[in-house]
């Protein structure tokens, strides 16, 4: 399996380099090989290391999706870089086996890069799903943690499962979704010629995922308009509004019996169009419904849990000990 | 003789953040009867050159020099305790900063730091508060820019540089300090023999730098290492914590890198260096690339801008390693205080080569450079203290203010 290189999304503008290929020249190796114990890498994990995380501990399972663009990655980085300034409330950063996935997705739109504005690599596709990983405590009770496991997985992904219920039935990550969303581009949403068949390409999605059988009947769907400082930065004028109530009325006639627990929302993860709307705008309140329900240990028929040791970085250690990829 | 219990700590933290100078306080502070630690020197054992070197650095205000990543050293001292004449050992294997920035970077331990991990009851976690890297964020600056009026010019500037504007490539050694430290902490909870609860003194560095704007170490990082401090807050089944802001030094050293004002006449300095009329002439004038020759020769330039251009240029060559070359410095008279510092071991890396540099550059440029230094007064008023005297801590358990041995003793409880 190849790391899904990162890109960013103005074609325009110059690729970031690939995961991985990123980093300055290692320096010099302080000792020799037969020194040196390897640890974990904190690349983005797996489908067998976010498996093996997941018979170590309860995991809440996360599955973005939508269009490339749309603000995927945007969503979930924003939430890592709420955490760096200390800016959720009652939650607290208790830590993470994906730390430089993170930090790489974040850096075009730090300041370190010299970007002049923020950016988000794309992610490339690559048919084999990876994850990034958080762990929460609540300030309240902070031994008692909450792990946040989040797909990291291009758009084109998400193409293929919509025009093929067979590609669908291989996202095998959506069956252990307890959280879905689906994201609809405000910026697209804007462009009259174009918003109709975005929209109607967000339902085959999830008609999909449906029909293939691939969500679980407790999984919260969320549609939720992403990049909605575009909508702001455009008046957010009453036609705007008006069809948003258009597209959640064909929503929920569509979807709305077949799925227990399903809302519309709006998120502005960066709102560099409208900044009064505050970083992560609507990103708290999703994450306040991630790590208020239980996590699925039950459900998914995961081994118990281990004890508190970090199962999945054992795993890696063995397996990169050895040169083998997991 | 009493046999000692003995207990071994680690030093962590990431490059130029104060591990060996604290080191070097503690053993001058050992030693010493005008404060009365808590921990006393007890007898010497085996080998103590490597802590005499750099407690004599530190009494000569003298930058300690860094620890290279290939001579690192375990150093031992046996002292006893003021309370109860017991006996004790204690072991720190001095790690260079370096090896722990390439466990971020490389993601790779040693085995001889694994067996000392695992040997070590506790460990003492050091950060300088000038030496973090924040997580910065892009719109957050713009924001600021605009409130201060600036969103015209800066959106301006944005439309016309953009397309040219190439992001610097990722660089995994660039991530910010709290997120490395929370790394190396994680690295540590996943060893298999990793027994919680783990002790782990955190200490602020240089607290004198930050002491008129924070009241105790807790809230310094819980303000500049969010992160972090969310982590260690949390994780107290893992990590028992304790916090100190620590001044080893006393306050700041001269600094023998340039500042405005060390260039009599930064134009006529440029005029004489791009002549080559000496090897060393002739080697500066080549280290800068043409454009920079070419703003540097521009005679449109004002003093002020040649002078900043020199000062960053010669400040980050300093900082490589020597530059000295018996064919370069030919003809060019050393004053004996070079001569003294150039017969050192640990010249070629660190504080030691910016200081060798600088007076190098001033020998072979007497009347156009100055020798006066930053911070020379700053290093003059700690020159007058008594040594014992130089070392403040603040933190919540601190019983006497002067002794380093707190946050040691703190471990060992």
């Amino acid at each position: 399996m190849t790391t899904g290189p990162l890109q960013p999304n103005d074609p325009s503008k110059p690729a970031a380099p690939a995961v991985g290929d990123s980093t300055a020249p290692p320096p010099a190796t302080p000792t020799s090989a037969s020194e040196i114990i390897d640890l974990p890498r904190g690349k983005e994990l797996s489908e067998s290391l976010a498996l093996a995380l997941a018979r170590s501990r309860p995991l809440r399972w996360v599955v973005v999706a939508g269009p490339v663009g749309a603000g995927k990655t945007t969503l979930v980085t924003s939430l890592y870089e709420l955490f760096q300034w200390n800016r959720v409330p009652e939650y607290v950063f208790a830590g993470s086996e994906t730390l430089p996935a993170f930090e790489e997705r974040c850096y075009l739109a730090r300041t370190a890069s010299e970007n002049l504005e923020p950016e988000t690599g794309r992610t490339i596709y690559d048919p084999i799903p990876t994850y990034l990983h958080l762990r929460v405590a609540a300030l309240k009770l902070p031994r008692r943690f909450s792990e946040l496991v989040f797909t990291d997985v291009s758009g084109e992904m998400f193409e293929h499962a919509r025009d093929s219920t067979a590609a669908c039935k291989e996202l095998t990550f959506l069956r252990r979704a307890r959280h879905f969303l689906l994201l609809l581009d405000s910026k697209r949403s804007l462009v009259l010629d174009k918003r109709w068949a975005m929209v109607e390409e967000a339902k085959a999605l999830l008609q999909s995922c449906l029909d293939s059988e691939m969500l679980a009947h407790d999984c919260a769907v969320r549609v939720l308009w992403s990049r909605f400082d575009y909508f702001v930065q455009a008046g957010d004028t009453t036609e705007h509004q008006e069809f948003r109530k258009d597209v959640a009325t064909g929503f929920q006639a569509s979807f709305g019996h077949r799925i227990s627990d399903f809302k519309f929302g709006e998120i502005a993860a960066r709102p560099t169009r409208a900044p009064k709307l505050g970083f992560g705008k609507g990103v708290v309140n999703l994450f306040d419904e991630w790590v208020s329900d239980s996590p699925q240990a039950t459900e998914m028929n995961l081994l118990p849990k281990s004890g508190g040791t970090r199962e999945s970085e054992m795993f890696g250690q063995r397996h990169f000990a050895t040169g083998e990829k997991p | 003789m009493n046999k000692s219990s003995s207990h071994q700590f680690l030093l962590i933290g990431l490059p130029s953040t104060g591990k060996t100078s604290f080191l070097a306080a503690l053993w001058y502070m050992v030693n010493q009867s005008e404060i009365e630690c808590a921990l006393s020197l007890d007898r010497l054992e085996g080998e103590s050159g490597y802590l005499n070197q750099i407690r004599d650095a530190w009494l000569e205000y003298k930058p300690v020099a860094r620890n290279p990543l290939d001579s690192e050293k375990a150093v031992s001292m046996i002292l006893k305790r003021r309370d109860s004449s017991a006996s004790v050992e204690l072991t720190f294997p001095d790690l260079s900063g370096e090896s722990f920035r390439l466990q971020w970077a490389q993601r790779q331990f040693t085995t001889q730091y694994d067996q000392r991990l695992r040997e070590a009851k506790g460990a003492i976690l050091f950060v300088h508060p000038e030496n973090i890297s924040k997580p910065h964020r892009i719109d957050k600056l713009n924001e600021l820019v605009a409130a201060m009026g600036g969103a015209e010019v800066a959106q301006q500037d944005m439309n016309e540089e953009n397309a040219e504007v190439k992001p610097k490539p990722w660089n995994i050694e660039k991530a910010p300090t709290q997120v490395q430290l929370v790394e190396l902490l994680q690295f540590i909870s996943g060893r298999d023999y990793f027994r919680p609860p783990f002790r782990l003194a955190i200490v602020i560095s240089a607290w004198d730098l930050v002491s008129h704007l924070w009241k105790n170490a807790g809230d310094w990082l819980s303000s500049e290492l969010p992160l972090l401090r969310q982590f260690l807050d949390c994780n107290e089944g893992l990590f028992e914590v304790d916090f100190y802001g620590v001044s080893a030094q006393g306050g700041r050293y001269a600094s023998s890198l340039f500042t405005a004002g060390n260039f009599k006449d930064a134009k006529a300095f440029v005029e004489e260096m791009s002549k080559k009329s000496s090897p060393v002439s002739d080697w500066l004038w080549s280290l800068f690339d043409v454009p920079t020759q070419t703003i540097l020769l521009d005679k449109d330039q004002t003093q002020q801008t040649v002078e900043s251009v020199l000062i960053r240029s010669f400040n980050q060559m300093m900082a490589n390693a020597s530059i000295y070359d018996e064919d370069r410095f030919k003809g060019v008279k050393l004053r004996p205080e070079t001569k003294e510092i150039m017969k050192g071991v640990a010249v070629q890396m660190g504080e030691e080569a910016i200081r060798l540099n600088r007076l190098l550059l001033e020998d072979a440029y007497p009347s156009d450079l100055t020798r006066t230094r930053q911070y020379a007064e700053e290093a003059t008023a700690l020159q007058k203290k008594k040594p014992g005297r130089r070392v403040l801590l603040v933190g919540s358990n601190v019983k006497n203010p002067h002794d380093i041995t707190e946050p040691v003793q703190w471990l060992m409880h």
